[in-house]
């Protein structure tokens, strides 16, 4: 037991980079703590309102029809189905740590006992989602419904219970996937796969939140959904007898058989730590073994003939500021961990519009309808250009540029290449993003909104632009105030204040940029032309001031 | 050649200087081999020898041209094998090797036939069209040797060259500093490993604590070591030393030698 509770405890820093409190030493830990709490309480607060509104309008729904316990039904089948994927998602990408897990088979424990500690890990981070999810819908029926003493007790078993079946699954499905798939072995496949899942369950979670709001109204789509054998609900709640389970404990407690509710409870809890020690029994030779494989090294040989071959067929010169571009271009954008975080966003973003679009069309049809005729022309300028612009601002390749670069400095600087060039070539690389966010993001509304095309060539050029401008802004700030010291690639990007930065800014001059075509009145063609030409001057000022700060900037670096 | 001149660098903040005024000229047609402990400045002096770091005092000149001044000029003359090869792994061998053929502008016809000797050497010939994230520790080493020798630099700096090599790399790899210094080329390399410093170097340097302890051949180091027995003060070899602590001959091994310099041991 004292090894499991050292495992978990490893786990748990080496996951979440947390401390115990005896650890916190001076006021920046304790500042860093509290500002974690604040935005967790941010994200919380926001977050529930969007539950705690559904789960009301729900009741409210429900209620006329006698209906308001599936409300508990319907949490626990939200809970369930959210702690299955992220659970899923949190159990391939804990194979990542593979290379430093497998040392920990050296150590005297149980492949039982590590198995254990990290179920138990990914209990622990993923059972907070259920609890929140199904104790909101467990908290407005109970306080609706003015529920005796028992209902609650049976519920917080309930809502401890509830995420042990989902992850058991979870478990029995990852571990025999990456033992035999060897196209999962690979942080690269493992990245992807987690990204387009979570990717898809965000999406399909955002369109049932925002359809299930619309249609509560609709008494027919509620009876459709919600009652009777063979509704949707029903039909889920069938297929996953814990959440039934869960449901009827708290509808006999709530109906005074507190008794009988705990018991089904129990059972729950019973059913789902059974489940769960199966699951590691069974998977902890499985698990072991897609730890040892994952990563293997598949080297793609040649045969001598065909290396000869090779070496004359694909080495050329070229110029060296194209390589310098290309080195940008392949180690941003073949590393997942970036590409993600950074370039993404512009298939993302327009991706999230149109599902958010398809679930409230009714609502914003009218709105985009009115942007496309002659009175909203200026409007529907505005719009595209301000999508373009953030597109192309907000991609972050070019405010965390030398931050990215901090681990290849000591190499990069010791090649006879210019610091300007250095520095030129990751603008380019920004460029390139920053075009293609630009054009997606104006054509796109454009388009939508049924622009006429030289609208359209105005919004894009504004876009355009505005996104060099705040490009060249992000790369002259990542220049001046680097990430230089980091382990985790995350911190160079994600976790750069740079890149919110100029995120934030990018909004400001797009808010300023309405602002002026709006109060001024200008025509969008005539404003498209005197945007561009003021930016093409700031940007050539702006640009011959970078490349002397930046030489002088390089040259003083201290790449360790 | 090389030659640093009151070479001194202070890391912002630290206030403890890393290298302390150092002086060391590293000729046309030797291997250099650079001791010391860890921490003790051999890394600091690589990167400033490459023009990574800026020093805080002194000048550094490859081939008589001021790397301060005229940097890429400097820079030019020389191939770095840096020490720590896990920095590329998201480009191929060949995307690596062409990126480093560009840098230094190395026409396509020579390229092919450098890469084509040094990847049949060191065995890689067969995996260039590959993924350096899937090659092993020594596998990179090697690819950062070959990428450090495509412009044929009469000057070579190596940071911990032989880790992760296995023993035929390793071998040819010195057979490799060996061939070029014959050739009147100049080559600098840090190890820990003593074995390979007496076997192959013509002079070597000892740095611990930022200072240089000694900079000469190991026979000199020996005959400093017998002098000092003899209640003589060590002046000889290139540099300022101080007395090794215990004296036995003098046909001891370079680790009794670099331990007695650096530590003061054994006793």
């Amino acid at each position: 037991m004292r090894a499991f509770k050292a495992l978990l405890s490893m786990e748990f820093r080496s996951t979440f980079g947390w401390k115990p409190l005896t650890e916190y030493h001076n006021y920046k830990d304790w500042l860093k703590l509290a500002g974690a709490i604040l935005v967790g309480l941010f994200v919380a607060a926001d977050i529930g309102f969007l539950f705690v509104s559904s789960a009301i309008s729900q009741y409210q729904a429900l209620k006329p029809q006698g209906l308001e316990g599936l409300l508990l039904l319907n949490g626990a089948i939200t809970a369930s189905v959210a702690v299955f994927f992220l659970g899923f998602i949190m159990i391939l990408s804990g194979f990542s740590l593979s290379p430093a897990e497998a040392q920990l088979f050296a150590l005297p424990l149980t492949d039982r006992s590590q198995l254990a500690s990290r179920f138990a890990l990914v209990y622990l981070s993923q059972a907070a989602f259920g609890l929140f999810m199904f104790g909101i819908n467990l908290t407005v029926f109970g306080i609706a419904e003015a529920s005796p003493l028992g209902f609650w007790l049976v519920g917080i078993l309930a809502a401890f219970a509830l995420p042990l079946p989902p992850l058991a699954l979870a478990w029995c499905l990852a571990v025999p996937l990456m033992s035999t798939a060897r196209f999962m072995r690979s942080k690269n496949a493992v990245l992807v796969a987690s990204g387009i899942i979570g990717v898809a369950f965000a999406l399909a979670f955002n369109l049932y939140v925002q359809q299930s709001l619309q249609k509560l109204g609709d008494q027919a789509w509620l009876l459709a959904n919600y009652a009777g054998p063979g509704t949707v609900l029903n039909l889920a709640g069938s297929a996953w007898p814990p959440s039934q389970l869960a449901w009827k404990a708290l509808e006999a407690a709530n109906g005074g058989a507190w008794a009988e509710g705990l018991m089904l409870a129990a059972a729950l809890l019973a059913g789902g730590l059974v489940l769960s020690a199966l699951a590691v029994v069974l998977l902890a030779g499985g698990w072991r073994r897609a730890v040892l494989a994952f990563g293997e090294a598949r080297l793609h040989r040649l045969g001598k003939a065909d290396a000869i071959a090779y070496i004359d067929g694909h080495f050329r010169r070229h110029g060296a500021f194209r390589a310098l571009v290309l080195r940008e271009w392949r180690l941003m954008n073949r590393e997942p961990r970036f590409f993600v975080n950074g370039p993404f966003i512009i298939v993302l973003l327009p991706f999230i519009l149109a599902v958010t679009y398809v679930a409230q069309r009714s609502a914003l049809g009218e709105l985009v309808s009115m942007l496309g005729g002659a009175q909203g022309e200026r409007y529907g300028f505005l719009a595209a250009a301000g999508f373009g612009a953030f597109l192309g601002s907000s991609t972050s390749v070019a405010s965390t540029g030398l931050s990215r670069d901090a681990k290849a400095l000591p190499a990069i600087l010791g090649l006879p290449i210019g610091a300007f060039e250095y520095m030129l070539a990751k603008l380019v690389h920004a460029f390139i993003w920053a075009t293609a966010g630009a054009l997606v993001g104006s054509v796109a509304i454009g388009i939508f909104a049924r622009l006429a095309p030289l609208v359209i060539v105005g919004a894009a050029a504004v876009a355009l632009g505005l996104s060099a401008l705040v490009n060249l802004a992000g790369l002259w700030l990542d220049t001046a105030h680097p990430r230089l010291g980091w382990d985790n690639p995350m911190a160079a990007l994600k976790q750069n204040p740079n890149s919110v930065y100029v995120i934030l800014g990018s909004m400001a001059l797009i808010v300023l940029l309405c602002w002026s075509v709006i109060s001024f009145a200008l025509e969008p063609r005539i404003f498209a032309l005197l945007f561009i030409s003021a930016s093409i001057l700031i940007f050539a000022v702006g640009i011959a001031a970078y490349a002397r700060f930046a030489i002088m900037k390089i040259r003083d670096i201290e790449a360790r | 050649m090389f030659k640093l001149e009151g070479i001194a660098k202070t890391y912002g903040g630290s206030g403890k200087k890393a290298v302390d005024s150092l002086d060391l000229e590293i000729r046309k047609g030797e291997i250099f081999g650079f001791l010391g402990p860890n921490g003790a400045g051999k890394t600091t002096t690589i990167r400033i020898l490459t023009g990574v770091l800026r020093p805080d005092a002194g000048r550094v000149t490859l081939d008589g041209i001021d790397l301060e001044r005229e940097p890429l000029r400097a820079k030019a003359r020389f191939g770095a094998v840096p020490d720590d090869p896990e920095l590329w792994n998201r480009l191929k061998a060949r995307e690596y090797l062409d990126f480093m053929g560009d840098v230094y502008g190395v026409p396509t016809k020579e390229r092919r036939e450098r890469i084509a000797e040094l990847a049949a050497r060191f065995a890689l010939a067969e995996v260039l069209g590959s993924s350096i994230g899937s090659f092993s520790r020594g596998m990179k080493q090697k690819l950062c040797v070959i990428g450090s020798l495509l412009h044929e630099p009469a000057n070579w700096i190596l940071d911990e060259p032989m880790v992760g090599l296995d023993p035929q790399a390793s071998f040819d790899l010195k057979a490799l500093m060996r061939k070029r210094a014959d050739a009147g080329g100049s080559v600098f390399f840090s190890t820990h490993v003593l074995e390979v410093a007496e076997r192959i170097c013509d002079r070597i340097g000892v740095i611990a604590g930022g200072r240089l302890l000694f900079a000469g051949s190991i026979e000199e180091l020996r005959s400093l070591r017998a002098a000092t027995r003899n209640g003589a003060a060590i002046a000889g070899g290139d540099g300022a030393g101080k007395a090794p602590a215990a004296a036995e001959g003098t046909d001891a091994s370079l680790e009794s030698l670099f331990l007695e310099l650096v530590e003061g041991g054994p006793s």
